[in-house]
């Protein structure tokens, strides 16, 4: 148990005397992003955009605690592939989007929020499935003041792309499911 | 609309309220509104309404669509855009009474990164001012 971290609530109940298995339904519902991880009770003074972090404390039952507070909207890789797979079904005011892009789209998707991939508990903010007037694939996060969006183009001969920007800084990278991972890691970090 | 009534195209004033029609329900959402100042397959600009009223704008474009969102032309023709390398500002051109284009924004296909940087900057000046669904009225039948 020593190793096990212990989760701390938004409200400050400790998990250390919460049951095995109400810990396991935290970690479980933090992975899915109903939580985030913040450290407000700990510091005192939260930092505004710490969205995941680690501390060690001296619990007499814990070595790693980890406080949680509710998270904004946010979805796994299962409803961001829904999201996907509603265009190809027709969706008010879309173009359906071209094979080529749904395919794209689905493989990064499917990369980048591998659990494998992703720190546990990792949080994404929910996505937006659009397309562009052709049937290319736009998806697009918001976090805070970032603004995240990849572009699966329509066919192989126009553009894929990730766009990122931030108050600080702004710009394109080529988007595979490793660059957008990494991307998403960008968007949720401080 | 009767063109005739309202005058001919004209200079714009810094204050002069353009509207461009929002074609899709999602783009009412801020977060989601830059996807409203990305050009189109084949556009040269984005276009605007002008010399007409908001509640006016969805009938002057006759396009489906969900709403106006309402931008300034000094705000807009303030704006830097760097097109095949120049720094320049993006200009607003009158092409009928009540219809300009917004230029010197980028296609994806040709610049995605000042594309998507415009459209950002834009949204950020715009301001949703109708929500409502208008369905066009086909030529012939209004």
């Amino acid at each position: 148990m020593a190793a096990q971290p212990t989760f701390l609530s938004a409200i400050g109940s400790v998990g250390s005397s919460a049951s095995r298995t109400g810990e396991e339904q935290l970690a479980s519902r933090a992975q899915v992003g109903v939580f985030e991880i913040a450290s407000e009770i700990v510091s005192g003074e939260p930092p505004e955009d710490v969205t995941r972090q680690e501390f060690p404390m001296d619990f007499s039952k814990a070595r790693t605690v980890i406080v949680l507070r509710p998270a904004p909207e946010t979805v796994g890789s299962s409803e961001a592939i829904s999201q996907i797979d509603a265009l190809m079904g027709g969706v008010e005011d879309e173009t359906v989007p071209t094979r080529f892009a749904y395919m794209a789209a689905r493989a990064a998707i499917g990369f980048a929020y591998s659990p494998r991939r992703l720190g546990v508990p990792y949080i994404v903010p929910k996505l937006w499935a659009t397309t562009d007037d052709v049937g290319g694939i736009r998806l697009l996060w918001t976090f805070r003041s970032k603004r995240l969006i990849a572009n699966f183009g329509a066919r192989a001969e126009l553009r894929t792309y990730i766009y990122y920007e931030s108050r600080k800084e702004h710009g394109g990278d080529t988007l595979d499911g490793e660059s957008l991972r990494r991307r998403l890691d960008w968007l949720t970090q401080r | 609309m009767a063109d005739a009534a309202i005058g001919p195209n004209r200079d714009f004033l810094e204050a002069d309220p353009l509207f461009r029609v929002l074609k899709k329900k999602k783009w009412l959402n801020l977060d989601k509104l830059p996807e409203a100042f990305m050009l189109g397959t084949g556009e040269t600009g984005l276009s605007v309404c002008y010399n007409c009223r908001a509640e006016h704008a969805q009938t002057v474009a006759n396009l489906d669509s969900e709403g106006v969102a309402r931008l300034f032309h000094g705000p807009v023709t303030a704006i830097n855009a760097l097109i095949d390398g120049q720094q320049t500002f993006l200009t607003v051109v009158p092409d009928a009474p009540h219809h300009a284009e917004i230029q010197g924004i980028p296609h994806k296909e040709h610049d995605n990164v000042e594309a998507e940087r415009l459209a950002g900057e834009l949204a950020r000046i715009a301001i949703v001012v109708i929500q409502n669904h208008y369905r066009r009225i086909d030529a012939g039948n209004g």
